[in-house]
Parts: structure tokens; sequence; C-alpha cells
């Protein structure tokens, strides 16, 4: 071994994942050459500086914060539903193709439908199982179907695992990278400008969709959608008859391995208990 | 809560204590310009292991919430950067000190030059950019393999060593007196 080869070589060497041949070569060299040992001193220094360097330690209560965090489910910063951003203007952002650089997430919350008739209401439950729609004519289910048309198609073209029934989807199987989100915001601007539906969210829906969010937002990291952005957010509520609430979620960072675009798109549904 | 089986609860309790240590420094060093928010990110990490329990094998956890915590961290990296100025809440300094180390020399003078000499590694190590910084740190600091590396970050092996290979040299450089010296 020669000095421009022990010298390509000193990482691996340092490391020691180098073939065990080449590693006594090395050595060999090292110990013959001083100029080459002296780098090799310095490397091991630095390591072994480094392998010193202090630990941070956890708080005492790292475990009991932890636990209750789990318990209450994951704090976000206060008056993440406060300060909504008009949809309108996303919409308009997104017309304007300025989401090339955010992840567009679309949820589909189904609450209880007060004129259809009795459901069971002893707790609350997301992502649940809910009967297929019969009919595409209510404007809100229509929007959540040609959603999920465009994922199963996505999804298919991409030689993806898909759902086709939507009710069939899971918190594990909800969330997809997409580019066919677009032709159901267009419908959804159609039907907000059409005055079907409306914004807004209050009282014991505003909290469990607080609760909601939390876990998304747990979820959102995991799969490296940015927080930050993740915790603007607009309600839509459909007009008349309240048979259903859409919100759209508007997040950033996340990056397609695949494609390397930002998009991502994810449908969610349940019910609540009616007010 | 999510109920989980006992035996996989035990064995989460169990990573808290063996991983929250080296997660946490692993951190503090990538959030340098907001050290104080190392331990939130790690519990950050934990609590998406746990909503993650049955989905992660467990011998996968380590380099799952190396992975993880890389990604918060990351993130919050972003957001410090996009803060206004004027927003930014520079950390004590008394929040940018780790625990003190465990020297083990009792002669006075050396210790101070030890910790001299981890001062200085320090501020060397947070100035590196941050995708030498994390190879580094994972590898040098908290251990991984080259290929454990490559999957927590998701990138070719060949980088883990090239981007190694730079952070080395660019951190002999800056600690070139103290190994000039000491040579």
């Amino acid at each position: 071994m020669n000095c421009q080869h022990a010298q390509k070589e000193m990482g691996s060497a340092l490391d020691r994942r180098l073939p065990q041949s080449e590693q006594r070569a090395f050595q060999e060299h090292i110990l013959a050459c001083k100029p080459c040992r002296l780098e090799f001193d310095r490397h091991k220094k630095l390591q072994t500086w480094t392998q010193s360097l202090p630990s941070h330690k956890p708080s005492s209560d790292f475990s009991q914060r932890l636990f209750g965090r789990i318990q209450s489910g994951e704090g976000s910063p206060e008056g993440i539903l406060l300060q909504p951003v008009p949809i309108t203007r996303k919409l308009s952002i997104f017309a304007a193709g300025a989401v090339t650089a955010a992840a567009l997430m679309l949820g589909a919350f189904l609450i209880q439908d007060t004129l259809r008739g009795p459901r069971d209401d002893s707790s609350i439950t997301f992502l649940q199982t809910q009967p297929t729609p019969t009919s595409v004519s209510d404007p809100v289910r229509r929007a959540e179907f040609e959603l999920n048309n465009a994922l199963v198609g996505y999804e298919t073209a991409q030689g993806l695992q898909t759902v086709p029934d939507p009710n069939q989807r899971t918190f594990d199987n909800i969330i997809h990278r997409g580019k066919s989100i677009e032709d159901s915001l267009s419908l959804l601007a159609e039907l907000i400008q059409a005055g079907e539906i409306r914004i807004g969210l209050e009282g014991q829906q505003s909290l469990e969709f607080q609760q909601h969010m939390d876990r998304l937002r747990v979820q959102a990291r995991v799969m490296q959608w940015a927080p930050s952005d993740w915790l603007q957010q607009q309600v839509v509520e459909r007009q008349q008859g309240s048979s259903a609430v859409m919100f759209i979620l508007e997040a950033g960072g996340g990056r397609d391995p695949a494609t390397k675009t930002m998009r991502h798109i994810l449908i969610l549904r349940g019910k609540t208990k009616s007010q | 809560m999510t109920e989980h089986d006992p035996l996989l609860l035990s064995a989460y309790h169990k990573a808290i204590q063996e991983y929250s240590e080296p997660l946490k420094s692993f951190a503090a060093r990538m959030l340098t310009e907001e050290p104080e928010y190392a331990e939130d990110v790690t519990q950050d990490a934990f609590l998406a292991l746990y909503r993650h329990l049955h989905a992660v094998p467990e011998h996968a956890w380590r380099p799952w919430l190396f992975r993880v915590l890389r990604n918060l961290c990351l993130d919050r990296i972003r957001r410090w950067k996009h803060k206004p100025r004027a927003f930014r809440t520079m950390a004590d300094e008394e929040n940018r000190d780790p625990t003190p180390p465990d020297l083990a020399s009792s002669d006075p003078a050396a210790q101070a030059e030890v910790k001299e000499i981890h001062k200085d590694l320090e501020l060397a190590i947070a100035e590196l950019p941050e995708k030498f910084r994390e190879v580094f740190l994972l590898c040098e600091r908290e251990g991984h393999s080259y290929e454990q590396v490559a999957s927590i970050l998701d990138i070719p092996l060949k980088t883990v060593s090239t981007r190694l290979y730079r952070a080395r040299q660019r951190l002999l450089k800056s600690m070139s007196k103290y190994l000039e010296v000491s040579s």
C-alpha cells in the first residue's frame, strides 16, 4: 500500500471497514510511514474526542411527561383553529400553482346527519366504516367520491396497493402521495362558489377536530410533513343538512421519494355525535 | 390511549430508558440554534413510535427513532430559518451547556484542557453543514454503521462515506490547533 492509497482508505481503516487483508496492509503502511501515521493519529484523536463528548441526559420526568402526552393526545399549540386561512385564498394559491411547493391534504370527516335517522351516538369515532354512498348527488359526498376515484386511479397507475372502497380505508393506509387532487379541489371550489358548502366548525366539534388533528400531527411528522404548515387548516361544512364536514389541510415539507414532488393526499372519515 | 400488549409496552419502556439519552444528544447537536427543544423533539419521536408500535418491528426501533428524530430536527431547523429574526428566541447559554463531561482524569489541568477541546469540538460540529453533521454524529458519536446511517437518512452508502469523509476533513481543520500540539 502506498501513501495515496492509505490516505484514501484512512476513514475506512479508522472505522474498520476494510477487508482483513487491506486492513493489515494499511497497518503495515502506517507503521512504516510517519506522515500517514501522524495523519491516522489525528483521525483517531478526533474520533476519541467525539466519542467522549458529554451526553445530553433527558430530564428526570421525561417518561412521565411522555406518557402524559400519550394519554392526553399530542399537544398542539393553542389557537390552531382560531386563525383559519380563508379557503378561497388557499384555492387561489393552488390555482396559481404555488402549491407545487406544498403538500395538500384533503380529509373528509363525516358527522351525524340529523336528518337521516338514528345512529349509534354512544361514542365518537374517527375513520369508522361508513356506508358506501348509494348516490353521488350529494355535493359533499360527490366531492369525496371523486377524490377517492382519483386516488384509486393514481394508486392503480402507480402499481400501488389500492383500496377501492373508500369505506375500507383505515388510518394506516389513508396516506398516499398523488397528483390527482386537483380535480377534487376544483370540484370543491365550485361547490363553495355555488354556496353549497360553507366554512366553520364550532363547539364540541371543534374540540374533537382539535384532538383529531393532534393525532394527525404525529402521523404527519412521521411522514415528514412540516408541522408548522400542517397547523394551517380549513374546515368546510355543508350549509344545509349538515351531513358531512370536510376539511382541507395544508402541509409542507413532505417529499415524495419517487417523484421528489411535495404533494400528499389524505382521506379521513368518521362520525361524531350530533350537537 | 391506545392499548398495547404488556410485553410490547415493557419493551417500549426499556427503549425509552435506553435510547432517550443518545436521541436527545443527537437532537441537541442538530438543533444548534435551539438546543432547548432537543427534549421536546425526542419526546415527539417516542410519541410517534408509540403510535406505530405495531407497525415498527422491535429490532428496528432505534434506527426508526433516529430517522423520525432527524426529520423532526430538520423540520424545526427549517422553521427556525423562516422565523423572522426578531422572533427567534436565542437559547440561554445555560441551555447550550450539556451535561458536564465525566472526565477520566483527576488532574484539574487535564480536565480543563479536555473541557476546552470538547467546547471547541462542539462548536466545530455545530458549524458543519447539516448533511455532514448528521452523518458524522450518527456514525461517530452514536455508533451507527454506515448501512444503518444510509437507512436512517435514506441516502446511498457511498454518500454516507463521502459525507463522513468531508465532515472529518473539516473537523480536522477546525481542531488543528489541538491536533498539532498533541501530535
